[in-house]
């Protein structure tokens, strides 16, 4: 084993398929992708090259702003989410209360189930006239509060980032949970016996050990909730008037409806720099050393 | 411990793989139809040699009327052609088969014959040089042209060339219940302020008066173009095609006014901007909703032996709130037929599509899909339903006919005023909505 792993051959060997697939489907893509974001073009007709004109036109779309504004949302929504309320849940599950096995697999869940099929569903919750939603505050007699959930432009992106947030809290607590279980129990009995309660357990013990797949969830979740596409596309197609858009949403339109695939590559590039920064930013904050245990 | 972990995130991955893949499967609800699975042995011999052509067409389970005649027509072809090709088509859902063409043209790798929509639709791919100019073809056919009415190939030509074969019609109108307005001592409105009144009258009767479900933003767009159309004709639509006038001309602010007021009065049902197409029809099919503004592909489901409301059908265009705008209505050729560039047998392709344009498929496309016809076909009206002849009487009434905005002007400004209309439904200011659509118009040239 040792022999294969030391000869330079053989490595190059095992790395190239793989390799040349994220090249093909990965690295020329998004090269592609910013080359084309430089040109007038529908991909048919002569393209015209027009420098970094997509990019000054963003700054002033309204709808490109509101797609921002609305992702932005959403990485807050989801971080509060899928950190502390995921973290707690992991936490319960974790002190082996009676039916753990069980409550990991119920949050779980969501996350299991198809978008397209979880976003029809929760439109079935919000509707107006025999949604959930609506019948639930009719019966606390909290009437004023009914909206026209998903077609609201008021509400409907909170009624989306709602959605995200209940799918994929237990995706997130189970990879947190999973850290978690990682931690030797010896270190909780010495804990233990040194006088710590549980909340100082938690803090002083438990997140510093678990920082590590914190920062690679961190990512997970922030570079998720920025490419979000699917639910939002079975929910409401971006409507009503972009304002539920999200940057992908935004750029499937732009792209395959109105056929500026100049414009939608630029928006793609912003896409993929909002990605890098946000995972610049975590391994900034989420900075930790090694541990050995 | 280590392998535990990574046994979960292996699991929770997997699940994130089933997901996407799960996303992608369950909105495609494509049909690739033509198996042959009675053939003799003999006859799959000879189709190997056969050179397989294909095509795309629109069709969901919703117009499986025209499934069937597209099924027929290459039923027929294949069995019997001079060009020894095998047709193969596939139909798509309306969103689908709009990203789909976008893709095959954009990659090449368009089928040899596809469905288009008009104007607007067709426009980029010609001017891609991805579609075949059919005109010639139809030309050099005096029997083919022959075939078609008058002007049925001004919407699919571009700088005075045809690029494909319209093979139906259709036209917007108000569609309402005969049963309803009679109990109300109400009769077919002759100026828009008859129809407001006529609405304010139902609302307090508890009716409600018309169905218009906005959920899909183009249904917005579609009776604001109407009402848009009342206010300045034919004069309007043409400037603004020509961009001599503007999305925030007088006639459109105005017409978005109109809008708001029959907003006011309560003249759509509760809940209507949530509201799908389909709800909205069945409100008017289950005689809750005294009138209902769509399309005339609609005519089939309302007039279904088992639609409570079908024996109660009338139709009216509805009246201009400005008299010297004329009897307008939107209306445009439909079931458009293309070949593209990449086509492998050109004349293959031109004599399928001809097949379309046989009495047998356009009597098809009248009596089963209750598509008003591009040709002149002689019809049996004892065949037709009579609601079809009521939309039939109707259209050549008119005095002008629009086609849709968001087929003119496509995905960026025509969408655009489907946003607006829907946002002016909802509230927003009609003036001010209409700037915006000016502003994007302006800013969209540039991208």
């Amino acid at each position: 084993m040792d022999n294969i792993l030391k000869s330079k051959k053989h490595i190059v060997l095992f790395v190239a398929p793989a390799f040349l697939v994220f090249v093909i489907f990965g690295l020329f893509p998004i090269i592609y992708n910013f080359v084309l974001s430089l040109y007038r073009t529908d991909l048919m007709s002569q393209g015209v090259f027009i420098g970094l004109k997509n990019y000054s036109n963003l700054l002033h779309d309204k709808i490109f702003l509101m797609s921002l504004r609305n992702n932005l949302l959403m990485v807050v929504g989801s971080f509060l989410a899928h950190m502390p309320i995921a973290l707690f849940l992991a936490n319960l599950l974790f002190h082996k209360i009676k039916g753990s096995s069980f409550f990991q697999s119920v949050f779980f869940l969501p996350s299991v189930v198809c978008g397209v099929a979880v976003g029809l569903t929760w439109t079935f919750i919000y509707n107006s006239e025999f949604g959930m939603v609506n019948s639930l505050l009719d019966f606390l007699n909290l009437a004023g509060l009914k909206h026209q959930w998903l077609s609201d432009e008021n509400t409907v992106i909170f009624a989306i980032i709602v959605v995200v947030m209940w799918q994929y809290v237990g995706y997130h607590m189970v990879i947190q949970l999973a850290a978690m279980k990682n931690i030797p129990p010896s270190l909780y009995e010495v804990a233990a016996i040194d006088g710590a309660s549980k909340w100082q357990q938690f803090i002083l013990l438990t997140l510093p050990l678990i920082k590590p797949i914190l920062k690679v969830d961190a990512i997970l979740i922030i570079t998720g909730s920025l490419k979000y596409f699917d639910l939002v596309f079975a929910m409401t197609g971006g409507g009503p008037s972009h304002a539920s858009e999200v940057l992908s949403t935004y750029m499937y339109y732009q792209g395959f409806r109105t056929m500026k695939y100049g414009y939608a590559s630029t928006i793609g590039s912003v896409l993929l720099i909002l990605c890098a920064i946000s995972i610049g930013i975590c391994n900034v904050a989420f900075k930790s050393e090694a541990v050995e245990y | 411990m280590k392998r535990k972990m990574i046994t979960v995130l292996t699991l929770a991955m997997a699940a994130g793989l089933a997901l996407s893949g799960c996303s992608k499967s369950a909105d495609s609800t494509s049909t690739t139809a033509n198996k042959e699975n009675n053939q003799t042995e003999a006859e799959a011999a000879a189709a190997e040699e056969k050179k397989t052509m294909t095509a795309m067409f629109l069709g969901s389970s919703q117009d499986q009327a025209v499934v069937d005649i597209i099924q027929a027509v290459t039923d027929e072809f294949n069995a019997n052609n001079d060009y020894n090709v095998e047709f193969k088509f596939e139909t798509y859902e309306n969103e689908q088969y709009k990203t789909k063409l976008a893709t095959v043209m954009a990659s090449n790798s368009a089928p040899d014959v596809f469905f288009t929509w008009s104007a607007g639709y067709l426009q980029p791919f010609v001017e891609g040089g991805k579609v075949y100019e059919i005109g010639p073809l139809v030309e050099g056919d005096q029997e083919w042209k022959s075939r078609f009415n008058e002007g049925v190939f001004g919407p699919v030509s571009y700088d005075g060339k045809v690029y494909a074969v319209p093979h139906g019609q259709t036209v917007a109108a108000m569609f309402y219940n005969t049963r309803i307005f009679e109990e109300n001592n109400l009769k077919v409105p002759g100026t828009f302020d008859e129809l407001k009144q006529s609405c304010v009258t139902l609302k307090e009767r508890g009716i409600v008066p018309i169905s218009v479900p906005v959920k899909d933003a183009w249904i917005a767009g579609q009776f604001l173009q109407q009402i848009a159309n009342g206010a300045g004709g034919m004069k309007l639509f043409n400037g603004t095609v020509d961009s001599s006038l503007k999305w925030n001309d007088d006639s459109y602010v105005q017409a978005g006014e109109l809008l708001s007021e029959l907003v006011e009065i309560g003249a759509f049902p509760d809940g209507f901007l949530g509201m799908t197409n389909d709800e909205g029809r069945d409100l008017f099919i289950q005689e809750k909703a005294a009138m209902y503004y769509m399309g005339s592909w609609d005519i089939g489901l309302l007039s279904a032996d088992d639609a409570p409301v079908s024996k109660n059908l009338g139709v009216f265009n509805i009246p201009p709130s400005n008299t010297s705008a004329g009897n307008v209505a939107i209306g445009d050729v439909d079931q458009c037929l293309a070949i593209s560039s990449n086509c492998s047998n050109i004349d293959a392709a031109a004599a399928y599509i001809k097949l379309f344009s046989d009495t047998a498929a356009q009597e098809a496309y009248a009596y089963n899909a209750d598509y008003l016809l591009s040709t002149k076909t002689s019809l049996d009206e004892s065949k037709l339903s009579p609601l079809f002849i009521e939309v039939n009487n109707m259209q050549q009434e008119l005095s002008g006919v629009t086609p849709w905005l968001d087929r003119v002007f496509g995905a960026g400004e025509g969408v655009e005023f489907n946003n607006a209309a829907q946002a002016i439904i909802a509230g927003k200011d009609s003036k001010e909505q209409m700037d915006n659509l000016q502003q994007f118009a302006e800013d969209n040239a540039l991208r």
